[in-house]
Order: C-alpha cells, then structure tokens, then sequence
C-alpha cells in the first residue's frame, strides 16, 4: 500500500489524534461495560453506572455454554455454517455476474445489471412473508439451506465486482482467449489476482449474513436449528430472575467471530474498497 | 463471434437462478398477497388495488412517511458531515494510532441488532442511562427520558443510526481519501498552506462519488432495513407514533397477520428508492456502462 500523506503540522496530528481518542471512548465505552457485564449479578447490571463487578461470577458464562437455554454450540456452528457457505456462495454467483457484466455491453446485460440493482432496493427481507410460503413449498423450511441460499443473492456484490472486473486490464483476457481458454476459464484465472477483493466481499456478506435475524427467525424453527443471534434475543423475554450476565456473555460471544474476521483482513479491506469505490 | 458472446452468458445462469428462485418468486407472491385481502384461513379474496388505497387512507402511513422521510434526512445531515470530520481527524492522526482508531469506530457496525438493542437499552435508559448520566444531567438540564418521550424519540432514533453507521461511513471516506493520487495535496499545498482551501476545493470535490453512494446507503438502510428500527423500539412506533418508520409499519402489519397490508408497503416504497438508485447509477461521470 502507498504511504498516506503526511499533513505538515505535529500540532494538528496530535489535536486530531487526541479529538479521536475521545470518540472512540465513548463508542467502545458500551463494549467495555458488555463484556464486564457478563460477570456481573443482575442487582450490578441494572446499574449502568457500575463499570467494574464487585465480584467475578463466571457461573452465568458456564451456564449458558452448557446449553441451560438452548443448545449453545450446535447454534452457534448453525450460524458460522451459515454465514461461511453463504459468503463463498454469494462470492463465486456475483463474481461470475459482475465478470460478465464488466465484459459485456450488449441491452441484454444491461437490463439483467439493472435487474440485480432492484435486489438492493427491494431486500428478500421486505417479501418475507411470500418468500416464507416459497420456502415451505420447497421443503427448506427448518433447514439451513433455507436460509443460505435466498441470502446469497446479493446486489450488492453484483455491483461491486463489476467494478473490480472493469479495473481488470482487457488484455489480460483477450491473452487468455487467444489460448483457446473458455469464459469459465478466464474467470477462473483472473480470480487469484482479485483475493483481496474477494475476501473483502466476503467479509462484508459474512457479517450480513451473520446478523441475518428475520429470515432466520422465520425460516428456522426448531431450537436446534437457530441461529446464535436469534437464540440470544429469544433469552429476553425470559423472568427477572434470569440472570442477565448469560445475555451478556452469549452477546459478547456473538460479536467475536465478526470482530476476529475484521481485525484480521482489516488492511486488505480498506484498499480493495479503495478501488470499488474509486474507480 | 456470436459463439463467444452466448458462452459468456452461461456465467450468468448461477447467480440469475438463485435469483429467480429466491427473489422473482417471492416477489411474484408478495405483489399477488398485496392485491388479496389479510385472510390468515382459508382463501383469501382478490380485493385489487384496495390495500393500497387502505394505506393511502390511514393516517398512520402517512405518519410514518413523514417520519421516514425526516429521519432518513436528519441522519444523512448529522452523519456525513460527521464522517467527514471523522475522516480528517483519522486521516492526520498518528499513523500508529490509525488503524485501532477505525477499527474501534467500526465496532458498532459489526454488532449484530440484538446486541444493540441491549446496549441502547444503557445508554437511553430513562434516569440512569449513559446519555443522561454523562452529558445531560451535568449540562444542567432535566434527565430526559429518550425512549418515552415523543419529542425525543426521534432524536434517539438518529443518536442510534449515527453511533452505529458513522464509522462505516467514516471508513468509506477514509478509504477513498487515501487513494487520492498524492500529487494533488503537493500541488495544493504549494499553491496554498491552509487546510481549509484544500478541503473545500480538493478533497470534497474528488471525494463526492463516494458521499454520493453512501447517501443511497444511508437512504436504503432507513427505508428498507428491517433491523435498524427493530433495534430500538422493538418494532412499534414508540409513544404517540413518534418513532413510526415505513419500516416498523409493515412489521406491525405482518405481525398482526396482515400479510396482505405488509407487502403492499414494501412494493409501495421501491419505486421511489428504484428511482434514486438509477439516478445514481445513470447520473456518475462514470457511469456503469
């Protein structure tokens, strides 16, 4: 990656950098009280006031892992499978799509791009109820297929690899057409030199996927086959004696996996969506 | 060659399957539900165009609209400015400090709606949330209760999209920024050493695609989503319809069964954000094709 431009000032970087050191306190201040919340007794956590637990109680934690409320690990690996076969699926249909519609510039793909346009407009989630009745119709009701394959029909990655494609040298695939190779296999090779695109794709439809609530709240009934984020909401409703730290922990527990993924691609990301939304 | 042009075309099949599948069906079965009457039993009646008219006559709707409409506005107006800002600050901060900066700002953003619904339940809280506790109360005004009160109910509403999506949208900025061919700012400075300038005819000229798109962004997640409004209110219009979106609408209609009702206002809204997407797309000095 380039070297950013250096402003000239030290004054100004450290006024700026000291601005944001304030903000950034005040929005990771709730995460902080979320995560030592988890240890807390319910009399400490309705005092929002209170940051630090008097005392350290990990039972609530073991309670919830243990599957007390509902099968914490089988739902917790419902909602990785989820999201991971979700975001590979959305990855190959919509680089494929924004491949061909990078290439080609005949009125028919035109208005199949445009058609894909409408997807983001109109959320599979707005037709939930109708989408529903299809589910059931094709027996995916209850099954984690029934939530995987409506989500990874994705607009927006339709949108954002055909402009990854279009940054693509035409003569890189005109070589490989002139080698006999199919469109398939154009595809295919040009996909290596595009990973950072394709991860960081992959990386926003994961978290998408994984915060997926209304379809699986719908789609997904049986308390097996929930997903984490709709299984901690369902803990709410729940009496007062319920002890509060559980939510705590299993929220905490729910924002990980997206975190981890984040911090991990967090370069590659920030300059593939330099090019998407540069170029 | 006609040969090669057809055999790109299979490369469409996968991702258009899945969408005839999952998206024209559905949708297919939404506009037909909205032209039939709510009937949970048994055949429901094609009552035509009478759920829309049904909107159209509800004074809800019309609440709801206003309220939408302000609220996609007033976030647009707190948050782009704010990301702006952000993004200056970010973009001259220490270059160590940079990237756990952001990242932090971005947390907000990965939180799954459920999550945020118990925090926002901490920092609204009545008397003792943070908001009071921390800047309210010690500016020396009356605690205000954010989540009853319905001249504050809607202010809550953008607090919330700001806290969540104004580190995303800084991201965005900061990430078009710094792809900015360097040469400009040398030019830029030579020729003036103010900040000011350089900002204004500068960065923001170069920079407006991409506050352009995240303004469709922010219109999208306001008319469309389903979790940002769930998140605070749980899905009702909060005292005296002041927190009733477009959004909270249909969800009270498909929850009390009215199936008929919830679809016909989703199919309402997506011309007009159709529209605007297409402005953006067929407006942009580059455009798409």
């Amino acid at each position: 990656m380039a070297r950013t431009y250096q402003p000239p000032h030290r004054r100004w970087s450290f006024l700026a950098t000291g601005g944001l050191v304030l903000v950034v306190i005040a929005f990771a201040y709730p995460f902080i009280w979320m995560s030592l919340a988890a240890f807390k007794s319910n009399t400490e956590i309705f005092n929002p006031n209170q940051l630090w637990p008097t005392t350290w109680d990990l039972e609530p934690a073991q309670r919830l892992l243990s599957g007390e409320w509902f099968p914490f690990w089988r739902v917790f690996f419902n909602s990785l499978f989820i999201a991971l076969t979700q975001s590979l699926l959305a990855v190959i249909i919509t680089s494929l799509a924004g491949y061909v519609f990078a290439n080609s510039k005949s009125w028919f793909t035109r208005i199949l791009f445009f058609l894909s346009l409408v997807v983001i407009v109109i959320p599979v989630q707005s037709l939930a109820v109708s989408l529903f009745v299809w589910v059931n119709d094709l027996y995916l009701i209850d099954r984690l297929w029934g939530v995987i394959l409506p989500g990874a029909v994705s607009g927006l990655g339709v949108i954002w690899f055909t402009q990854i494609f279009r940054q693509v040298p035409a003569t890189l695939r005109e070589a490989a057409q002139l080698d006999g190779a199919s469109e398939w296999r154009v595809w295919w090779m040009l996909l290596p030199a595009l990973l950072p695109a394709l991860i960081s794709f992959g990386l926003i439809h994961f978290v998408l996927a994984w915060h997926e609530h209304l379809l699986a709240m719908l789609i997904l009934q049986s308390p097996e086959q929930q997903t984490l984020p709709v299984a901690i909401s369902s803990l709410y409703s729940s009496s007062m004696r319920f002890p509060y730290a559980a939510l705590m922990a299993g929220s905490v527990l729910t924002l990980i996996p997206t975190v981890i993924l984040f911090a991990v691609c967090f370069r590659r990301f920030k300059s593939a969506l330099a090019d998407v939304i540069m170029h | 060659m006609p040969n090669r042009n057809r055999s790109t075309l299979w490369l469409l099949v996968p991702f258009f399957s899945l969408f005839a599948l999952f998206w024209v069906a559905p949708l297919i079965g939404g506009i037909n539900m909205s032209l039939h009457s709510n009937a949970i039993f048994g055949e429901p009646d094609f009552v035509g165009a009478e759920n829309y008219q049904m909107l159209l006559d509800d004074p809800r709707f019309k609440t709801a609209i206003d309220n939408t409409f302000n609220y996609t506005l007033a976030t647009m107006f707190v948050i782009v400015p704010l990301a702006v800002l952000l993004s200056s600050l970010l973009h001259s901060a220490w270059p160590r400090l940079k990237p756990v900066l952001s990242f932090i700002l971005l947390l907000p953003g990965l939180t799954p709606p459920a999550v945020l619904a118990l925090l926002f339940l901490l920092v609204f809280h009545g008397r003792a949330g943070l908001l009071n506790q921390w800047f309210v109360i010690p500016l020396g005004f009356a605690p205000i209760n954010w989540l009853k009160d319905p001249s504050w109910i809607m202010p809550a509403l953008v607090i919330q999209a700001t806290w969540r999506w104004v580190g995303f949208i800084t991201f965005f900025i900061l990430a078009g920024r710094e792809s900015l061919p360097k040469v400009y700012y040398e030019v830029a400075t030579l020729e003036t050493g103010r900040r000011w300038p350089i900002f204004s005819r500068v960065t923001f000229p170069l920079l407006q695609h991409v506050i352009v798109f995240v303004c469709i962004y922010l219109i999208v997640d306001a008319f469309a989503m389903f979790s940002g409004a769930y998140v605070l209110l749980g899905g009702s219009g909060g005292t005296a319809d002041a927190g009733l979106l477009l959004i909270n609408y249909s969800y009270q209609a498909f929850s009390f069964a009215q199936f008929g009702t919830a679809a016909a206002v989703s199919l309402f809204v997506a011309p007009a954000l159709l529209g605007l997407l297409a402005l953006f797309f067929f407006r942009s000095r580059r455009p798409s094709f």
